[in-house]
Protein backbone atom coordinates (compact mmCIF):
# COMPACT_ATOMS: atom_id res chain seq x y z
CA UNK A 1 0.00 0.00 0.00
CA UNK A 2 2.84 2.68 1.26
CA UNK A 3 4.81 1.28 -2.03
CA UNK A 4 1.54 2.05 -4.44
CA UNK A 5 1.43 5.44 -3.14
CA UNK A 6 4.89 6.93 -2.58
CA UNK A 7 7.14 4.87 -4.45
CA UNK A 8 5.38 3.13 -7.65
CA UNK A 9 4.00 5.25 -10.53
CA UNK A 10 0.31 5.82 -10.82
CA UNK A 11 -1.54 5.03 -13.45
CA UNK A 12 -2.84 7.64 -15.56
CA UNK A 13 -6.70 6.99 -14.56
CA UNK A 14 -5.73 7.69 -11.24
CA UNK A 15 -3.57 10.90 -11.15
CA UNK A 16 -5.40 12.43 -13.94
CA UNK A 17 -8.57 12.58 -12.56
CA UNK A 18 -7.35 13.76 -9.05
CA UNK A 19 -5.46 16.54 -11.07
CA UNK A 20 -9.07 17.07 -12.23
CA UNK A 21 -10.20 17.76 -8.78
CA UNK A 22 -7.33 19.29 -7.38
CA UNK A 23 -7.67 22.27 -9.98
CA UNK A 24 -11.26 22.45 -9.68
CA UNK A 25 -10.70 22.70 -5.67
CA UNK A 26 -7.89 25.04 -6.03
CA UNK A 27 -10.41 27.11 -8.46
CA UNK A 28 -13.41 26.94 -5.79
CA UNK A 29 -10.77 27.50 -2.10
CA UNK A 30 -8.40 29.71 -3.18
CA UNK A 31 -10.78 32.17 -6.15
CA UNK A 32 -7.71 32.04 -8.66
CA UNK A 33 -6.49 30.61 -12.30
CA UNK A 34 -3.69 28.48 -11.71
CA UNK A 35 -0.63 28.12 -14.03
CA UNK A 36 2.99 26.97 -13.83
CA UNK A 37 4.24 29.45 -16.84
CA UNK A 38 3.40 32.82 -14.87
CA UNK A 39 5.58 31.52 -11.75
CA UNK A 40 8.02 31.94 -13.79
CA UNK A 41 7.48 35.08 -15.06
CA UNK A 42 6.47 35.96 -11.21
CA UNK A 43 10.08 34.72 -10.00
CA UNK A 44 11.32 37.68 -12.60
CA UNK A 45 9.39 40.10 -11.05
CA UNK A 46 9.93 39.25 -7.88
CA UNK A 47 13.83 39.47 -8.65
CA UNK A 48 13.37 43.28 -10.01
CA UNK A 49 11.70 44.07 -6.90
CA UNK A 50 7.95 44.11 -8.29
CA UNK A 51 5.42 42.99 -6.59
CA UNK A 52 1.21 43.17 -6.66
CA UNK A 53 -0.41 46.11 -8.20
CA UNK A 54 2.92 47.07 -9.20
CA UNK A 55 2.25 44.56 -12.19
CA UNK A 56 -1.33 45.92 -13.06
CA UNK A 57 0.09 49.68 -14.68
CA UNK A 58 -1.66 50.36 -17.36
CA UNK A 59 1.03 52.34 -19.55
CA UNK A 60 3.49 48.90 -20.20
CA UNK A 61 1.50 46.61 -21.55
CA UNK A 62 4.41 43.64 -20.10
CA UNK A 63 2.83 44.89 -16.99
CA UNK A 64 -0.17 42.67 -17.24
CA UNK A 65 0.97 39.40 -18.10
CA UNK A 66 -0.86 38.74 -14.92
CA UNK A 67 -4.76 38.34 -13.89
CA UNK A 68 -5.38 42.53 -12.79
CA UNK A 69 -7.85 41.16 -10.44
CA UNK A 70 -4.97 39.24 -8.85
CA UNK A 71 -3.91 41.56 -5.67
CA UNK A 72 -1.02 40.07 -4.65
CA UNK A 73 0.17 37.47 -7.89
CA UNK A 74 3.27 36.53 -5.45
CA UNK A 75 1.74 33.52 -4.03
CA UNK A 76 2.78 32.02 -7.51
CA UNK A 77 6.24 31.85 -5.95
CA UNK A 78 4.56 30.05 -3.40
CA UNK A 79 2.94 27.67 -5.32
CA UNK A 80 6.23 27.14 -7.23
CA UNK A 81 8.12 26.24 -4.09
CA UNK A 82 5.89 24.05 -3.25
CA UNK A 83 6.03 22.47 -6.48
CA UNK A 84 9.92 21.76 -5.79
CA UNK A 85 9.16 21.11 -2.44
CA UNK A 86 6.98 18.24 -3.56
CA UNK A 87 9.70 17.11 -6.35
CA UNK A 88 12.60 16.87 -2.91
CA UNK A 89 9.71 14.68 -0.80
CA UNK A 90 9.10 12.22 -3.68
CA UNK A 91 12.72 11.88 -4.08
CA UNK A 92 13.58 11.21 -0.23
CA UNK A 93 10.51 8.80 -0.47
CA UNK A 94 12.26 6.88 -3.15
CA UNK A 95 9.53 7.64 -5.79
CA UNK A 96 10.33 5.68 -8.98
CA UNK A 97 12.10 8.09 -11.66
CA UNK A 98 13.92 10.27 -8.90
CA UNK A 99 17.05 10.66 -8.18
CA UNK A 100 20.43 10.74 -10.20
CA UNK A 101 21.63 14.08 -12.05
CA UNK A 102 20.27 12.97 -15.32
CA UNK A 103 16.32 13.15 -16.19
CA UNK A 104 14.96 9.17 -16.74
CA UNK A 105 15.50 8.29 -20.44
CA UNK A 106 17.58 11.26 -21.27
CA UNK A 107 20.33 9.36 -22.35
CA UNK A 108 18.64 7.11 -24.64
CA UNK A 109 17.89 10.53 -26.65
CA UNK A 110 21.22 11.86 -26.59
CA UNK A 111 23.60 8.73 -26.76
CA UNK A 112 26.95 9.54 -26.43
CA UNK A 113 26.60 13.19 -25.45
CA UNK A 114 28.49 14.71 -23.04
CA UNK A 115 26.73 16.28 -19.79
CA UNK A 116 27.18 19.29 -20.65
CA UNK A 117 26.00 18.99 -24.33
CA UNK A 118 22.22 18.03 -22.38
CA UNK A 119 22.33 20.74 -20.48
CA UNK A 120 23.11 23.22 -22.98
CA UNK A 121 19.97 21.21 -25.17
CA UNK A 122 17.82 21.81 -22.10
CA UNK A 123 18.93 25.08 -21.26
CA UNK A 124 18.28 26.29 -25.47
CA UNK A 125 14.81 24.13 -25.23
CA UNK A 126 14.06 25.92 -21.65
CA UNK A 127 14.43 29.48 -23.72
CA UNK A 128 11.73 27.81 -26.07
CA UNK A 129 9.50 27.04 -23.36
CA UNK A 130 9.72 30.67 -21.53
CA UNK A 131 9.61 32.58 -24.77
CA UNK A 132 6.60 30.41 -25.98
CA UNK A 133 4.41 30.21 -22.81
CA UNK A 134 4.58 33.53 -22.26
CA UNK A 135 3.93 34.80 -25.86
CA UNK A 136 0.86 32.52 -25.83
CA UNK A 137 -0.63 32.74 -22.03
CA UNK A 138 -0.03 29.52 -20.71
CA UNK A 139 1.34 26.15 -20.99
CA UNK A 140 0.16 22.86 -19.87
CA UNK A 141 -1.16 23.54 -16.49
CA UNK A 142 -3.16 26.80 -17.59
CA UNK A 143 -3.87 26.04 -21.33
CA UNK A 144 -4.51 22.70 -21.57
CA UNK A 145 -6.34 21.77 -17.93
CA UNK A 146 -7.42 24.90 -17.15
CA UNK A 147 -8.51 26.55 -20.05
CA UNK A 148 -10.13 23.76 -22.01
CA UNK A 149 -12.10 22.87 -18.47
CA UNK A 150 -13.50 26.44 -18.38
CA UNK A 151 -13.68 25.88 -21.96
CA UNK A 152 -11.57 28.92 -23.54
CA UNK A 153 -11.70 28.60 -27.02
CA UNK A 154 -7.92 30.25 -27.48
CA UNK A 155 -7.02 27.47 -24.99
CA UNK A 156 -8.16 24.91 -27.15
CA UNK A 157 -6.82 26.28 -29.80
CA UNK A 158 -3.37 26.57 -27.96
CA UNK A 159 -3.35 23.23 -27.01
CA UNK A 160 -3.97 21.75 -30.10
CA UNK A 161 -1.27 23.92 -31.93
CA UNK A 162 1.55 22.79 -28.91
CA UNK A 163 1.09 18.54 -28.66
CA UNK A 164 0.86 18.86 -32.52
CA UNK A 165 4.66 20.84 -32.93
CA UNK A 166 5.38 18.46 -29.78
CA UNK A 167 4.82 15.50 -31.68
CA UNK A 168 6.47 16.50 -35.13
CA UNK A 169 9.64 17.39 -32.85
CA UNK A 170 9.66 14.61 -31.18
CA UNK A 171 8.99 12.34 -34.40
CA UNK A 172 11.82 14.16 -36.49
CA UNK A 173 14.09 13.58 -33.60
CA UNK A 174 13.41 9.86 -33.17
CA UNK A 175 13.67 9.63 -36.98
CA UNK A 176 17.17 10.88 -36.46
CA UNK A 177 18.13 8.95 -34.07
CA UNK A 178 17.66 5.59 -36.03
CA UNK B 1 0.62 40.25 1.25
CA UNK B 2 1.28 38.73 4.60
CA UNK B 3 3.31 35.37 5.16
CA UNK B 4 0.17 33.71 6.19
CA UNK B 5 -1.83 34.10 3.56
CA UNK B 6 0.90 33.01 1.65
CA UNK B 7 1.75 29.34 3.25
CA UNK B 8 -1.59 27.97 1.86
CA UNK B 9 0.16 27.93 -1.31
CA UNK B 10 2.93 26.05 -0.41
CA UNK B 11 0.89 23.16 0.27
CA UNK B 12 -1.25 23.53 -2.63
CA UNK B 13 2.11 23.95 -4.93
CA UNK B 14 3.19 20.22 -3.03
CA UNK B 15 -0.22 18.59 -3.59
CA UNK B 16 0.08 19.35 -7.26
CA UNK B 17 4.13 18.79 -7.49
CA UNK B 18 3.53 15.11 -5.56
CA UNK B 19 0.76 14.16 -7.96
CA UNK B 20 2.57 15.24 -11.38
CA UNK B 21 5.32 13.49 -9.84
CA UNK B 22 3.55 10.12 -9.34
CA UNK B 23 1.68 10.63 -12.25
CA UNK B 24 5.69 10.36 -14.12
CA UNK B 25 4.42 13.93 -15.68
CA UNK B 26 8.10 14.88 -14.63
CA UNK B 27 10.16 11.65 -16.34
CA UNK B 28 11.56 12.46 -19.64
CA UNK B 29 11.28 9.18 -21.11
CA UNK B 30 7.27 9.45 -20.37
CA UNK B 31 6.30 12.99 -22.44
CA UNK B 32 9.00 11.04 -25.36
CA UNK B 33 7.03 8.16 -25.35
CA UNK B 34 3.43 10.47 -25.13
CA UNK B 35 4.36 12.82 -28.15
CA UNK B 36 5.42 9.18 -29.88
CA UNK B 37 2.52 7.61 -29.17
CA UNK B 38 4.08 4.84 -27.26
CA UNK B 39 2.03 5.09 -23.85
CA UNK B 40 -1.54 6.26 -23.20
CA UNK B 41 -0.15 7.27 -19.76
CA UNK B 42 0.03 11.02 -20.08
CA UNK B 43 -2.92 11.39 -22.45
CA UNK B 44 -5.02 9.46 -19.64
CA UNK B 45 -3.39 12.29 -17.09
CA UNK B 46 -4.27 15.34 -19.30
CA UNK B 47 -7.48 13.43 -20.66
CA UNK B 48 -8.85 12.19 -17.14
CA UNK B 49 -8.07 16.04 -15.46
CA UNK B 50 -10.32 17.58 -18.10
CA UNK B 51 -13.08 14.51 -18.03
CA UNK B 52 -13.38 15.12 -14.25
CA UNK B 53 -12.75 18.97 -14.37
CA UNK B 54 -14.58 20.35 -17.12
CA UNK B 55 -18.18 18.98 -15.95
CA UNK B 56 -17.34 20.16 -12.48
CA UNK B 57 -16.28 23.66 -14.10
CA UNK B 58 -19.89 23.62 -15.83
CA UNK B 59 -21.72 22.89 -13.03
CA UNK B 60 -20.40 25.78 -11.08
CA UNK B 61 -20.74 28.18 -14.18
CA UNK B 62 -24.63 27.10 -13.49
CA UNK B 63 -25.23 26.87 -10.18
CA UNK B 64 -22.47 28.15 -7.85
CA UNK B 65 -21.54 31.17 -6.76
CA UNK B 66 -21.30 34.84 -8.84
CA UNK B 67 -18.44 35.13 -7.67
CA UNK B 68 -15.71 33.46 -8.93
CA UNK B 69 -13.21 34.83 -11.00
CA UNK B 70 -14.18 32.86 -14.33
CA UNK B 71 -11.40 33.70 -17.09
CA UNK B 72 -11.86 35.18 -20.35
CA UNK B 73 -8.80 34.56 -22.55
CA UNK B 74 -8.52 36.35 -26.01
CA UNK B 75 -6.80 34.54 -28.42
CA UNK B 76 -3.71 36.91 -29.35
CA UNK B 77 -1.35 37.30 -32.78
CA UNK B 78 0.74 35.81 -29.75
CA UNK B 79 -1.32 32.67 -28.55
CA UNK B 80 -0.83 30.28 -31.19
CA UNK B 81 2.40 31.38 -32.52
CA UNK B 82 3.86 30.71 -28.92
CA UNK B 83 2.13 27.83 -28.84
CA UNK B 84 4.41 26.42 -31.03
CA UNK B 85 7.37 27.52 -29.42
CA UNK B 86 6.73 25.61 -26.71
CA UNK B 87 6.24 22.56 -28.31
CA UNK B 88 9.57 22.78 -29.85
CA UNK B 89 10.34 23.51 -26.03
CA UNK B 90 8.36 20.45 -24.56
CA UNK B 91 9.35 18.16 -26.71
CA UNK B 92 13.22 18.91 -26.52
CA UNK B 93 13.43 19.33 -22.86
CA UNK B 94 10.73 16.62 -21.97
CA UNK B 95 9.19 19.28 -19.82
CA UNK B 96 6.97 21.93 -19.26
CA UNK B 97 6.99 24.27 -16.59
CA UNK B 98 5.33 22.53 -13.87
CA UNK B 99 7.80 19.21 -13.97
CA UNK B 100 10.63 21.46 -14.37
CA UNK B 101 10.39 23.28 -11.17
CA UNK B 102 9.68 19.29 -9.70
CA UNK B 103 12.96 17.81 -11.56
CA UNK B 104 14.86 20.03 -9.52
CA UNK B 105 13.37 18.90 -6.10
CA UNK B 106 13.56 15.30 -7.54
CA UNK B 107 17.38 15.36 -7.48
CA UNK B 108 17.56 15.76 -11.59
CA UNK B 109 20.01 18.76 -11.26
CA UNK B 110 20.52 18.83 -14.91
CA UNK B 111 17.23 20.41 -15.24
CA UNK B 112 18.54 23.90 -13.62
CA UNK B 113 19.84 24.26 -17.37
CA UNK B 114 15.53 23.87 -18.05
CA UNK B 115 14.83 26.54 -15.55
CA UNK B 116 17.59 29.04 -16.19
CA UNK B 117 16.41 28.37 -19.91
CA UNK B 118 13.04 29.23 -18.82
CA UNK B 119 13.90 32.11 -16.99
CA UNK B 120 16.34 33.77 -20.28
CA UNK B 121 13.27 32.74 -22.23
CA UNK B 122 10.49 35.18 -20.25
CA UNK B 123 13.15 38.11 -20.29
CA UNK B 124 14.02 37.26 -23.96
CA UNK B 125 10.12 37.57 -24.64
CA UNK B 126 9.76 40.74 -22.95
CA UNK B 127 12.67 42.19 -24.74
CA UNK B 128 11.05 41.23 -28.45
CA UNK B 129 7.72 42.20 -26.82
CA UNK B 130 8.42 45.53 -26.39
CA UNK B 131 10.63 46.40 -29.62
CA UNK B 132 8.54 44.26 -32.17
CA UNK B 133 4.83 43.29 -30.57
CA UNK B 134 2.38 45.42 -30.49
CA UNK B 135 -0.75 44.09 -28.93
CA UNK B 136 -1.39 43.67 -25.63
CA UNK B 137 -0.82 40.54 -23.99
CA UNK B 138 -3.55 38.23 -22.15
CA UNK B 139 -3.17 37.71 -18.97
CA UNK B 140 -0.94 34.57 -18.17
CA UNK B 141 -2.33 31.45 -16.53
Amino acid sequence: MLHALFVASWPGWVAGPLIGLYVVAFFVFQRRNLGASSSFASALEAARGKDGLDLAQADDPLRLPFDPRDQAPRWRLWWLAGLFTAGALAWSLGGEGTGGLELPGLGQSFPGWPLWGEAGVLFCGGIFIGFGTRMSGGCTSGHAIFGISQRQAPSLYATLVFFAVGMAVAFLWNRALS
Amino acid sequence: MKLRNHIPYLFWGLGFGFIISRAGATRFDYIRDMFLLRSPQLYFVIGGAIAVALPLFAWLHARGPKSLPWPHRRLTPGTLPGAAIFGVGWAVTGTCPGPAAVQVGEGHFIALATVAGILSGNLLYEWAHRRWFHWRPDSCA
